[in-house]
């Protein structure tokens, strides 16, 4: 460095980009903080004996029990209570739907209350029907029900799964 | 005269006896009707506490087991169960209520210091990033001896 040069310690440009990064974070930061609360959603899962996705049973006598674990999830940004119903569907058109629990009527329930974010899974015995035909498939049918507090009512999450099994001897 | 005046009052002791009676019955009544734990309302009335209470960024874990437990409760028909744990719930939903607004505040400071500090980050990385950066230069450098150049 000669005389007359100047040393530039920091260097402009590189102050400039730190400076941009600072207004960025800064932008970022609150409106993380200050975000709107995102649209809630509750789910279901229908797993195995074992508690994992795979083995579901395709056959079953009338008047067995079957065991199978159920998944409950809720992140409607509130703590709810939910209810689990079981029923039995002889055909496709008894399926529920997004709006519309089946027809049926609930062999079973199980209820419970779950926290914001936070999910639950057990395991479930459920029959199949005595009457069921040989040979006909049925669907078993889990339905997603949230206590609705301001009708004081359970209301159907429009949430199910469904398995279908074989009826056999 | 004397005659008549006692008849009257011993009527009018009948009726307030029934009448107190009466009252009796309706206020050893009314709380068990009404805090029926298993009833669509009180369990609305729950939730309903619970969902204000965790708006309010309350912790509600031990109340969501409570009502957990609850619900198991009268699902099974346990009345005796649920109405021991719905005493416990009553209980921890009023201890969250009074701490309620008091976390309320709190976080909402929390967030107004922070959303305060991140507004004032590029002021103070304009304003003192040279100077921190500066001193740190000389800093690492005052061991440096000064040499006149020829």
């Amino acid at each position: 460095m000669g005389c007359g040069e100047e040393e530039v310690i920091l260097d402009e440009e590189v102050f400039a980009v730190i400076v941009a990064l600072a207004v960025v974070a800064s932008a970022v930061g609150i409106a993380s903080i200050w975000r709107p609360q995102e649209e809630g959603f509750v789910a279901i899962g229908l797993l195995d004996e074992s508690c994992r996705i795979g083995l579901y049973p395709r056959n079953a006598a009338p008047g067995s029990n079957l065991t199978l674990c159920i998944s409950v999830f809720n992140y409607l940004g509130r703590p709810a209570a939910y209810m689990v119903s079981y029923k039995v569907a002889l055909n496709s058109s008894q399926l529920p739907t997004n709006t519309t629990p089946s027809s049926m009527i609930p062999l079973a329930t199980w209820v419970g209350a779950l926290g914001d974010r936070s999910n639950r899974t057990f395991l479930v015995k459920v029959s199949v029907p005595g009457d069921a035909v040989v040979g006909s498939r049925v669907a078993l049918v889990f339905e997603l029900w949230l206590l609705d507090p301001r009708s004081g009512t359970w209301v159907y999450s429009g949430r199910w799964v469904h398995a279908w099994v074989q009826v056999m001897e | 005269m004397w005659i008549g005046c006692v008849s009257k009052l011993r009527i009018l002791g009948t009726i307030t006896l029934f009448l107190a009676l009466i009252a009796l019955a309706t206020l050893s009544s009314y709380p068990v009707a009404s805090q029926d734990p298993c009833s669509p309302g009180t369990l609305s009335e729950v939730v309903k506490s619970l969902e204000e209470l965790s708006s309010k960024f309350v912790d509600v874990g031990e109340a969501i087991d409570y009502l957990d437990q609850l619900l198991k409760a009268c699902s099974r028909g346990d009345v005796g169960e649920a109405i021991s744990i719905y005493s416990r719930l009553a209980e921890s939903l009023s201890s969250l209520r009074e701490y309620s607004e008091r976390r309320l505040q709190e976080v909402i400071a929390y967030r107004i210091t922070y959303t305060v500090f991140l507004a004032l980050l590029p002021l103070l990385t304009y304003t003192l990033l040279p100077r921190v950066y500066l001193y740190l230069w000389y800093l690492a450098r005052r061991k440096w001896a000064v040499v006149r150049r020829r």
